[in-house]
């Protein structure tokens, strides 16, 4: 197989996703695995980023097999500049809930991460991903973080991610007595990795959510915390099917 | 099966089915406009329900049944598979009305 059908090929599932594409629910910004995703449920997300040098896209997909297990896959593409790499990596994990306590007021989740990064073009080597994902809601108030740790090829050494968001309920201030009102929310999210070889760069995202019941719009600015570049700009929509 | 254990079958099922033209749920972990899509979801696949009402304000479901036969279990697993706890199943009539 060709890396031009290979490149070809991958683009074409990005753009399945976008055409299907959208998700739901409060979660951050960069990071899906705090996703709520039900038995038999699925979501889509599509991202457009705008960064200084260059504008990616970004498809996840989540799927239930129960209330406890759910497999995530994201993956995205350089739509400019053009080269050789276009294709980003895709990232496979499964998450499995392993404590999760529902009160009145909100939930308290947490989850075990594991899977694997899938090389899409023959420069990449497959690495193998583990690690944790938490959720608190309470009230107006949701605090998602997750972790990762990457077993990647020694050539680009082993890496940890993680993403730690607050999403805060604007409106409605109060929920109605009955049916389901549209929410905004705004999200303050800090994501980052440390690699082996380049060291840690982190990133701070300040977004709005728009949430209506099986699709959100969402967007955002973000700024390198360690690096003095200009801003970068991201809109995403996810759908709940 | 033999007619013997399907009629055994047929009266443990029979046993479990209460009667009711309207239940009121209350569920905890309800937490935003999307999750309730999946319970909705789950709830309305229900055969003997017809209707599906929910308030994230007291974190309650109501449900309006078909027929009036409705089975706990049943109705429990539908709001587990959506990833939520329900806590109290009130069985409601028609005169005790929801306010709009």
């Amino acid at each position: 197989m060709t890396r031009e059908f290979k490149n070809s090929g991958y683009l074409g599932v990005a753009v399945l996703l976008l055409c299907v594409s959208a998700v739901t629910s409060a979660m951050g910004l960069r990071s899906l695995v705090a996703l709520p995703v039900e038995k038999d449920g699925g979501v889509v997300r599509s991202v457009w980023e705008h960064q200084t040098e260059a504008e990616f896209i970004r498809a996840a997909a989540a799927y239930g097999f129960t209330p406890e297990q759910a497999m995530f896959m994201e993956t995205s593409y350089r739509i400019s500049p053009e080269g050789d790499d276009q294709q980003g990596e895709l990232s496979v994990l499964y998450r499995h809930i392993v404590w999760q306590k529902d009160r009145f007021t909100g939930t308290d989740r947490a989850g075990l991460l594991g899977g694997a990064v899938v090389p899409t073009i023959s420069e990449h080597e497959w690495a193998y991903q583990a690690g944790g994902v938490y959720t608190h809601f309470r009230e107006r108030h949701e605090i998602d973080m997750d972790a990762l740790y990457l077993v990647r090829h020694e050539r680009f050494g082993n890496q940890l991610r993680y993403d730690l968001s607050w999403q805060y309920r604007l409106l409605p201030a109060e929920f109605p007595d009955w049916g389901i009102a549209s929410e905004w929310r705004s999200v303050l999210e800090l994501n980052g990795r440390r690699e082996e070889h380049q060291g840690s760069s982190h990133l701070i995202t300040l977004g709005l959510q728009w949430s209506h019941q099986t699709w959100v719009l969402e967007g955002g600015v973000s700024q390198q915390m360690n690096a003095s570049r200009n801003p970068q700009y991201l809109v995403g929509f996810r759908f709940h099917f | 099966m033999k007619p013997l254990t399907l009629v055994a079958v047929l009266a443990i099922l029979g046993s479990q089915l209460t009667y009711a033209d309207r239940l009121e749920v209350q569920v905890h972990g309800l937490t935003c406009a999307f999750c309730v899509d999946s319970l909705e979801r789950k709830l309305k696949a229900i055969t003997w329900v017809r209707d599906v009402r929910v308030s994230m304000k007291d974190k309650t479901v109501l449900l309006e049944l078909t027929e009036g036969h409705w089975h706990e279990g049943v109705l429990r697993q539908a709001i587990l598979d959506s990833g939520f706890t329900p806590v109290k199943i009130e069985v409601r009539s028609h005169d005790q009305g929801i306010q709009e």
